[in-house]
């Protein structure tokens, strides 16, 4: 689960209130939400060594101009959330940040995006590795109709990672183990992944991306078809993942996006409203919209 | 402005929890004026009501407890319906001792009746006269949301301090002057303690009605100070 450390990074323990009310100044102005006709964004968009960073990105899907001018930087070994109603462009945007949306017909995206200070938009860039390298979870488990121990293998395979068996063997395992699927397949690295419960098929997913080595992994609503408590196993899992990787995830539950992330970005009709760390956002807005939603007072 | 909730019966029950806060507030404000009459009227038949009645603030402490436990587990609120729900518990909490106060000023009330104290019970009236107006204009506050007023209410309880210096100071001349009656300065002093305390329970009250407008209790601010002027 969350840990301290990770609450206070957060903000829940920096950002409590003052009890001394004689400190000297450090205290609030006046308490005035930024409009809800203003679309800039508010809060700091750029982290000290970004991991990606996305500046002035235009997304068009043939007329429909789904991401406006956002900018957002990514960082390292952190968790974001993107939140925001349906149709807000959160997906659209961490689309981008793979080369998703290059498979869609009639998409033209402008701006730059670059991963480690190298554009990923350049034409140079092969998608294959670059998909490996920003690698990404669905929101419905959908692992190979092969075996467990394939379902794995196959990147690395593909990407030329591993020289022989055994160290495939390894890959295999150590992603098993990261993604906290080992102790319940071991003995069943045989049988089909789609045998596996949804939670499990979910987790095997993401031992597929750990396997590849990525370096940022994208969450599209990555528990909305799990249950609690293998949505809890996820959550948990996302915290342990922070160590070796950042995590950008979709969600639609804000108490998911309030217990995994640190930082939350929120969305709306394809603007970046608001961005912030998480305790922030969601105890003490500074735009009206993020307000409207995150209280539900959506619409 | 802040619209309605896309569940209404989220905002009925917001209203309900604002209400039952605003009639803990009247409660407590009618004791401690109850209380202070039957101290001044020697009125023990009114003190004994008055101690008699705080079950009915700790009843409604419990209602908003039961309620607020409630919104959290129902609505797992945020931003400003977290900050007014974690208040409202908090409030309610104030307000629930601020009676009990009230009830302890008035049993202490009669054991007043054998001395002639006009001065200091003067002072003790002057400090609970000024803690019902703090305590109504803070439930205003709350009920408004007008932070200015939070602010106002926050500063005046340095006034009641003062007046309670004063009267300490005076007490214990009279004390060394007239030792024959120390259980009864004793009293007056534990009646103004009541009411000092009384103040201090308004004043997180106020900060309260600031946390949920602001979103932090920080009174400190220059522009706070130059609000309370006046």
């Amino acid at each position: 689960m969350i840990s301290l450390k990770s609450m206070d990074e957060a903000g829940f323990i920096g950002n409590m209130p003052e009890t001394d009310t004689e400190q000297k100044g450090k205290a609030a102005e006046d308490r005035v939400l930024v409009d809800r006709e203003n679309r800039e964004t508010v809060g700091e968009i750029t982290v000290d060594n970004p991991r990606m960073i996305c500046r002035e990105v235009n997304v068009w899907y043939g007329d429909k101009h789904a991401i406006k001018n956002v900018s957002l930087d990514i960082g390292r070994n952190e968790v974001i959330a993107m939140i925001g109603p349906s149709g807000c462009g959160k997906s659209t945007f961490i689309r981008c940040l793979n080369r998703m949306n290059d498979t869609i017909d009639g998409c033209r995206i402008t701006g730059e995006i670059t991963l480690d200070a190298v554009n990923i938009y350049d034409k140079n860039i092969d998608v294959v590795p670059l998909r490996a390298q920003v690698g990404m979870v669905f929101q419905k488990p959908n692992p190979f109709p092969k075996s467990i121990y394939e379902n794995i293998a196959y990147g690395p395979r593909i990407h030329g990672l591993s020289s022989n068996k055994a160290e495939l063997d390894e890959i295999v395992e150590t992603s098993l183990i990261k993604a906290g699927l080992w102790d319940e397949v071991k003995d069943w690295l045989d049988q089909p992944g789609t045998g596996l419960s949804g939670g499990q098929q979910q987790r095997l997913c993401i031992a597929r991306t750990i396997a590849v080595n990525p370096e940022v992994i994208l969450m599209d609503e990555p528990c909305s078809a799990l249950d609690p408590i293998a949505t809890a196993v996820i959550e948990d899992l996302i915290d342990e993942l922070r160590e070796h990787y950042t995590i950008v995830i979709v969600t639609h539950s804000m108490q998911q996006a309030s217990r995994v992330s640190q930082r939350t970005a929120y969305f709306h009709l394809g603007d970046l409203i608001e961005v912030g760390p998480t305790a922030q956002i969601f105890t003490n807005p500074s735009h009206q919209l993020t307000e409207d939603y995150i209280t539900g007072r959506f619409g | 402005m802040p619209r309605d909730h896309t569940v209404r019966s989220y905002d009925h029950e917001l209203d309900l929890l604002k209400s039952k806060i605003s009639e803990m507030g009247k409660v407590a404000e009618e004791q401690l004026a109850k209380a202070i009459e039957a101290l001044i009227t020697k009125d023990s038949k009114m003190a004994v009501n008055v101690i008699c009645t705080d079950s009915q603030v700790n009843d409604l402490q419990n209602a908003v407890d039961r309620l607020t436990v409630r919104m959290l587990a129902v609505r797992q609120p945020m931003g400003s319906d977290l900050r007014h729900i974690i208040s409202a518990l908090k409030m309610a909490a104030e307000l629930e001792r601020i009676a009990d106060y009230a009830a302890n000023i008035a049993k202490n009330g009669m054991n007043l009746d054998h001395v002639y104290l006009e001065r200091p019970v003067r002072l003790i009236i002057s400090m609970a006269e000024l803690a019902i107006q703090m305590l109504k204009d803070v439930i205003n506050a709350y009920l408004e949301l007008n932070v200015s007023e939070a602010i106002k209410v926050w500063h005046q309880d340095e006034k009641i301090n003062q007046i309670y210096a004063d009267l300490l100071t005076q007490l214990r001349l009279y004390m060394k002057a007239d030792s024959d009656n120390i259980n009864t300065y004793t009293s007056l002093i534990f009646t103004a303690r009541c009411c000092e305390r009384i103040g201090d329970h308004i004043k997180n009250v106020a900060e309260g009605v600031h946390f949920i407008i602001r979103g932090d209790s920080t009174f400190d601010h220059p522009m706070d100070k130059k609000q309370h002027v006046g």
